[in-house]
């Protein structure tokens, strides 16, 4: 498996996981959870505390809301303090496996939420509130959140993942279980998408970042 | 001569390709498309609308950057799972959203239905008072870095006022 190496080149992002050699954080994740697989609490408890934003971050990110990324990290938790993943083979980070199961969990709370077959439909609102709406920086906001969540699940995963959690195309691969090119791909379609989908508000919206 | 024009088409396709999946910033790139692309190779290569566009996406999306885990959010993660790990907190199992959702598939509790409640009751009163004599939960704690000193000293005192370990506070966090 070819060795990762996070972007270091851009300042640190709100909820993202820290930077550093991943070799080196392999060792500290391999270390941790040996000591929660002993039911160790202390363990459990500054995995949470150093890795919840990043969890909920991307839980937020997935199921839309605040109170529902909470269960959803909350089950993340637990499932690493029942069976924890065995990292001692060097192979995968902490990280990685938490990205992954947060991805699972919002994944099938939206399912449960939204049945249906995944990718194929999305019933959450996407932008469309309006081309006279963008009047200030919450309404860019409010739109952008809009049109990621209109995006099938899989390509807002990757592009959480990788954008907002500054993930490499290799590591967002490694949590979502795919090929890199399927990443790139989706990533492409994502943008794509949303720029589709901010087509009415796109001049507004242009001018109200460049503020 | 056919062979150069096939690279730089083959690299204008690249080039493309990048634009339309990382943006244009430069480093958002996968490292070994740095290392390939300078700085001006898009420009150069007549991809100036390409890279306005994206350009102007990225600026958008960087407006949707999530935001943090409120305090108080944090404080209910932590007693939620500390009430789940810690049999003695069995009691205080926290709801954090407070919507009642019958599909949920909630983490099993501890002291399930495979145990007479007299048995539980007894294993309760023993781990309660080895605990109490051992001190061995009196310093588990569950924290949380935000940068603000005040919100981690609030959540030390939310979490069943158990006293924050200053060991497990990163300044990496975030």
């Amino acid at each position: 498996m070819a060795e990762v190496t996070l972007s270091q080149t851009r300042a640190a992002v709100p909820g993202a996981l820290p930077p550093g050699s991943v070799a080196a954080t392999r060792a500290d994740d391999a270390a941790l959870t040996e000591r929660i697989a002993r039911q160790d609490a202390h363990a459990l408890s500054q995995a949470v505390t150093e890795r919840f934003p990043a969890v909920f971050a991307v839980a937020r990110r997935m199921v839309g809301n605040d109170a529902d990324a909470e269960d959803v990290a909350q089950d993340v938790f637990l499932r690493l303090w029942r069976k924890p993943p065995d990292l001692s083979a060097g192979t995968a980070t902490l990280a990685t496996w938490l990205y992954r199961v947060t991805a699972n969990r919002s994944i099938d709370w939206l399912r449960r939420k939204r049945p249906g077959p995944l990718d194929e439909a999305n019933e959450m609102p996407a932008a469309g509130a309006g081309p006279d709406a963008v009047t200030a920086g919450s309404q860019v906001t409010h739109h952008v959140d809009q049109a990621l969540r209109g995006l099938p699940d899989r390509q807002r995963l990757a592009l959480a993942l990788t954008y907002y959690q500054e993930l490499s195309n290799i590591e967002a691969a490694q949590v979502m279980e795919t090929s890199v090119e399927a990443v790139e791909s989706l990533l492409s379609r994502a943008r794509r998408g949303l720029r589709k989908d901010l087509e009415h508000e796109w001049r507004d919206l242009l001018d109200a970042v460049s503020d | 001569m056919t062979n150069d024009r096939d690279k730089k088409d083959t690299a204008n396709s690249r080039l493309r390709q990048l634009l339309a999946a990382y943006g244009a910033d430069r480093s958002r790139w996968p490292e070994q498309d740095r290392a390939q692309f300078s700085d001006t190779d898009a420009e150069d290569a007549g991809l100036s609308d390409e890279i306005d566009e994206a350009r102007a996406l990225d600026k958008i999306l960087s407006r949707a950057t999530p935001a943090l885990p409120t305090a108080e959010a944090a404080s209910r993660m932590a007693a939620a799972i500390e009430a789940q790990v810690t049999p003695s907190a069995e009691s205080n199992v926290v709801a954090l959203s407070g919507q009642a959702d019958p599909q949920r598939n909630r983490a099993p509790r501890f002291g399930s239905s495979l145990w007479p409640d007299a048995v539980l009751i007894a294993a309760s009163l023993i781990i309660g008072i080895a605990l109490g004599q051992s001190d061995i939960l009196s310093d588990v704690s569950f924290g949380f870095s935000y940068g603000d000193p005040s919100a981690v000293d609030e959540l030390g005192s939310a979490v069943f006022g158990l006293n924050f370990d200053p060991d497990l506070i990163s300044e990496n966090t975030l």
